[in-house]
């Protein structure tokens, strides 16, 4: 069993949507039943005020959780307080019970890319991201997440496995994790290793939240991280073994792009109860 | 006070992660050829050091691989791009637009984290790289509005009931500030009309043609609006937004519009003068103006 219980209302086995703009008309109309919602953070960090009186209105009906995609947290350039405060503001407003975000790099020399980047897995690596993350969360105030990567690139230089850098990042930095399965399962392919060796290395007494999602899949056999389609069966097969290492944890449903009517993705978020057999 | 906690002083990245993101991201920043008629990744220009540091897998280099990113980085900006600027991009053809946005980006590439700030400088590149292109410049300033409109912060709005005497005496002399959501587009062709169908999910070409407009691109009740402006209005408030003091800004209005030799089109006949105070009061309840700095206001009305 998942070893953070229930937080401000999530319960351990909550099963949560990504909020998006075009669902605001039913979610508004039809107060759907859903346990959570996922918000981006940087959609409601800047000045502009519909984004607020929307999440507002959201807040007044569901909790609703924290994922950034802008902090980069593995970027050489120093942490960005500016951001930093900015989302400690948000998280109060939400009264997020925790904070994630990537495992990866956006920024070099002050240059953004709006991209979650990857680089070499090592140990002087790890050591450095842990120790960026535990500042992060201390400065947040709350538990914050690190998600792995889809990634379509790896390091000569790497002389640990995505897994072993995960978790190694996760015990120094005394941070936890945010497990994307759909991420696991591309990335897999991707760079050939078993997913389930990822699975079994997974501390699940500090997993947040595990992710789900759709990808694409290009005409050279590479993955990409999409979001655009229905959660494929490997990737479902690969909750319901997740699932059974761990005793259950929150799940929460991404998706981006090709955005199907509300009631039918929540439809396919809820698909996740046939596969939690303990 | 800001209440943050004191920041520690920085961790020192290692030196090998610093260059291979800085090379990496030069790579993947590398513009798209655009000479074939398609996108295509120029993935000879990649750094030599980043390819190398990249496995390779099956049949694919550390090159092609790299090259997922650099598509990515490219579609994922020009598809911003193309969504900020949805009436120039639909005036001059997409094809062009991602020319011209791609040698913005790679001359100001971006330095904030927040995708909306993307935009920011690109009605003045537009003006750097194609000063006669008029249409295209009213069409990113128009573009540009709305953006502004959106995600500007909103200042306290000026309460002529709790201005204190020396800062209503002052109010003539001094700069009066709009709201830094509100943006003033001037333009000689339908442009806004042409947005609209565009934003309403009419996707054809723009039927521009001739036709002088003034608009206020403003924020109101959180969303974005828009008001039309006589010339007069729009030159008062472009006084204002140059920082050019109340009384000189309706003084210069007023000569300019005698010398255009309107005789008060702005108020039906009567004398512009006469026309200002309506106009202030106007826009003062529509929260336009943003109240003097300084003032101390919020606290003199709680006591």
């Amino acid at each position: 069993m998942n070893g953070i219980s229930s937080l401000n209302g999530i319960s351990s086995r909550a099963i949560g949507l990504g909020l998006r703009l075009p669902h605001y008309r039913h979610i508004f109309a039809e107060w759907p039943e859903v346990d959570f919602f996922e918000i981006i953070s940087e959609n409601f960090m800047g000045a502009a005020e519909l984004p607020r009186r929307n999440l507002e209105r959201i807040l007044t009906r569901y909790p609703v959780v924290l994922h950034g995609v802008g902090l980069g947290i593995a970027s050489a350039d120093p942490l960005d307080y500016d951001y930093l405060r900015r989302l400690k503001a948000l998280a109060d407003f939400t009264a997020t019970p925790y904070v994630t975000d990537h495992l990866c790099w956006t920024v070099s020399e002050g240059i953004h890319h709006h991209d979650l980047l990857p680089f070499p897995l090592t140990e002087i690596n790890a050591r450095y991201v842990a120790e960026k993350a535990a500042r992060v969360q201390d400065f947040l105030g709350r538990p914050f997440g690190l998600e792995n990567l889809s990634s379509y690139v790896a390091f000569k230089e790497s002389d640990m496995r995505e897994w072993e850098f995960h978790r190694r990042v996760i015990e120094l930095s005394g941070c936890h994790y945010m497990l994307d399965i759909n991420n696991i399962h591309v990335s897999a392919v991707n760079h050939g290793f078993q997913a389930s060796e990822y699975l079994e290395s997974v501390r699940w007494d500090k997993v947040l939240q595990c992710h789900i999602a759709g990808h694409t899949r290009r005409e050279d056999g590479t993955i990409l991280d999409t979001h655009d389609a229905p959660v494929t069966d490997a990737v479902w097969e690969l909750y319901g073994r997740a699932w059974k290492l761990s005793g259950g944890f929150r799940t929460l449903l991404e998706r981006d792009d090709k955005l199907p009517l509300f009631p039918e993705l929540r439809a396919e978020a809820l698909r996740a109860l046939e596969f939690q057999e303990d | 006070m800001d209440p943050v906690p004191q920041i520690q002083a920085q961790i020192q990245a290692p030196e090998g992660l610093r260059a291979l993101q800085s090379e990496f991201g030069r790579s993947i920043r590398e513009p798209f050829s655009f000479a074939t008629g398609r996108f295509a990744c120029r993935t000879r220009k990649y750094s030599a050091f980043a390819a190398e540091a990249i496995l390779t897998r099956g049949t694919q280099g550390s090159r092609e691989r790299l090259a997922v990113y650099n598509e990515q980085y490219w579609y994922r900006l020009l598809t911003a791009m193309q969504e900020h600027f949805p009436l120039l991009g639909a005036g001059m053809g997409l094809w062009r637009f991602n020319r011209l946005a791609t040698a913005f980006m790679v001359r100001y590439p971006s330095r904030h984290p927040f995708l909306e700030r993307l935009a920011t400088g690109f009605p003045a590149f537009l003006r750097e790289d194609r000063p006669r292109d008029i249409r295209s410049i009213q069409s990113a300033d128009l573009d540009f509005a709305f953006i502004q409109a959106f995600h500007a912060p909103g200042l306290p709005s000026l309460d002529p009931a709790r201005l204190t005497r020396s800062e209503s005496e002052s109010l003539e002399d001094a700069p009066l500030r709009l709201q830094p959501w509100l943006s003033l587009c001037k333009e000689d062709w339908n442009l806004m009309e042409c947005r609209t169908r565009l934003m309403e999910g009419f996707p054809e070409k723009p039927a521009f043609r001739a036709q002088k407009n003034h608009w206020a691109i403003i924020r109101k009740d959180a969303r974005v609006d828009r008001v039309r402006l006589t010339s007069d209005q729009f030159r008062l408030l472009k006084e204002l937004a140059d920082g050019c003091p109340l009384g000189e800004a309706c003084l210069r209005t007023c000569a300019s519009s005698a010398q255009a030799g309107k005789g008060g089109e702005d108020s039906g006949g009567g004398s512009l003068a006469g026309s200002l105070s309506g106009w202030f009061s106007q826009w003062t309840a529509w929260g336009w103006f943003v109240h003097p700095a300084g003032a101390g206001l919020l606290t003199k009305k709680r006591t």
